[in-house]
């Protein structure tokens, strides 16, 4: 009772002082600088991983690319309006009773979300009350992921998710395809380290190549301009039906 | 309030780690529960709002630089940042020094103690501003503190100002833990003799019975 009472003592103490404090709109101001620095340097920071998938911009854009081709090359099929699994949307709730260990969770949550192949974007959001459920919803985009593996997956790699109650659905969305049934949505990954234009351009070709792409099959064009560096790719390739 | 703060750094490791990955809504997440903290420790150690702003983006733009060094082993994203924080006000206080004085070289940061326990403004002011002590209680227990060494007031700033654990305030300040707790240990239990020594009689103890 005295501990608690002092302890209010100190923390009336400590209060802030607004005297000082920056003004409202100092807040947002800076966010807006900071985010911009931040998107330029992830901008910078990423080893161009381009993936040839149709919800990546890099990817209709190549998408388009070989569909003119392809159109060329068969010319047989007409558009089509596909349904794609775009990704999971995992809800994962404790009881009130259950003696949560957050850190742990967040941490192994964390270490399998990185690991886990297929996985490209996450986000995570947690809402917690003090005596109540507490609730984790970890929504994971990538191409066909196993909604049931990924979740027996989490409760085999995390104890702390063995008795959770965890639920899953799919998040879905429609892409145009010329060719859906010829191109199969077939998923070309390059990783690239940078360097001069024929640098880049040498080791899309030699991943192309890795791939099962002939060098006459594939267009690679490289540009780099005021810090941005723009790359198309091209790829001709007969598809069975 | 424990579980609070293990949500709060389980939840800020989770958005920085992330914000890492080009996740930018996790790092705008971030920057909202981390603004104001960061912010309120800045404000409390500098002396006009131009200074607070400056210092708090400077740090704000630092933390962006290094986001990729945060190691999880070694504390929390907010004993992270609050340590930012508190280089931030060392320097800018040894610049104004240096200014001032018109001499180059570095103050050490025994001199800057009172600077970083916050408590350094005018005490004739806090019943002027009229937004800090205003009962007798209080302000006993500021006096009370005001005896104590600079290092030990900014453990207690930090401590109960930023709600900082004694584990996190010993992080920011670069020092051991288990001193850091005999050090609070030891000033509670003295602050708390104090309290019972000059705890005036019971009011209208005798009286009552008079009237009795």
């Amino acid at each position: 009772m005295h501990d608690r009472g002092l302890n209010d003592k100190l923390e009336r103490l400590h209060e802030p002082d607004s005297a000082n404090r920056p003004r409202p709109e100092h807040r947002s101001e800076l966010e807006g600088r900071l985010v911009s620095r931040y998107r330029t340097a992830q901008s910078r920071k990423r080893r161009w991983l381009i993936m040839l998938n149709p919800w990546n911009r890099t990817a209709r854009f190549a998408l388009v690319g070989l569909a003119v081709i392809m159109l060329g090359v068969g010319a047989c099929t007409t558009s089509t309006t596909t349904e794609v699994d775009m990704g999971k949307k995992m809800s994962i709730g404790f009881s009130a009773k259950a003696d949560v260990d957050m850190i742990s969770i967040d941490t192994g949550l964390s270490n399998f979300l990185e690991t886990q192949p297929g996985i490209e974007n996450v986000s995570v959001s947690i809402s917690e009350t003090v005596d109540g459920p507490k609730l984790i919803e970890v929504v994971a985009w990538g191409q066909d992921l196993d909604g049931d593996a990924l979740v027996a997956e989490l409760r085999r790699q995390v104890p702390e998710f063995q008795d959770a109650d965890i639920s899953f659905e799919t998040l879905s969305g429609t892409i145009e395809e010329s060719f859906a049934s010829k191109m199969k949505r077939q998923i070309f990954q390059m990783e690239v380290d940078g360097g001069t234009e024929e640098e880049i351009r040498a080791q899309i070709l030699a991943q192309l190549a890795e791939q099962g792409v002939a060098e006459g099959d594939a267009v690679v064009e490289v540009h780099m301009e005021n810090g941005q560096t723009e790359i198309k790719v091209q790829i001709e390739q007969e598809v069975e039906d | 309030m424990d579980l609070k703060k293990r949500m709060r750094d389980g939840r800020h490791g989770l958005w920085l780690r992330l914000a890492r990955r080009g996740n930018e809504d996790a790092f705008r997440r971030l920057y909202g529960e981390l603004y104001d903290p960061v912010a309120g420790y800045i404000a409390a150690r500098t002396g006009n709002v131009h200074d607070a702003e400056d210092l708090t983006s400077a740090v704000f733009h630092g933390f962006l630089e290094r986001l990729d060094r945060f190691e999880a082993g070694k504390g929390s994203v907010m004993t992270w940042i609050l340590a930012m924080a508190r280089n931030a006000v060392i320097d800018h206080h040894r610049r104004l020094d240096a200014h001032g004085s018109a001499r180059r070289g570095s103050v050490p940061v025994e001199e800057l103690a009172e600077v970083l326990a916050a408590d350094h403004r005018d005490p004739d002011q806090w019943d002027t501003l009229g937004s800090l002590i205003r009962n007798e209680d209080l302000r006993q227990v500021r006096q009370l503190l005001r005896r104590e060494p600079d290092d030990v007031r900014e453990m207690f700033a930090l401590r109960f100002g930023q709600g900082l654990r004694v584990r996190e305030v010993a992080a920011v300040m670069n020092l051991g833990e288990a001193a850091v707790k005999q050090r609070f240990a030891r000033t509670l239990r003295k602050i708390r003799q104090e309290l019972l020594t000059e705890e005036p009689e019971p009011k209208g103890g005798p009286e009552c019975m008079i009237a009795d």
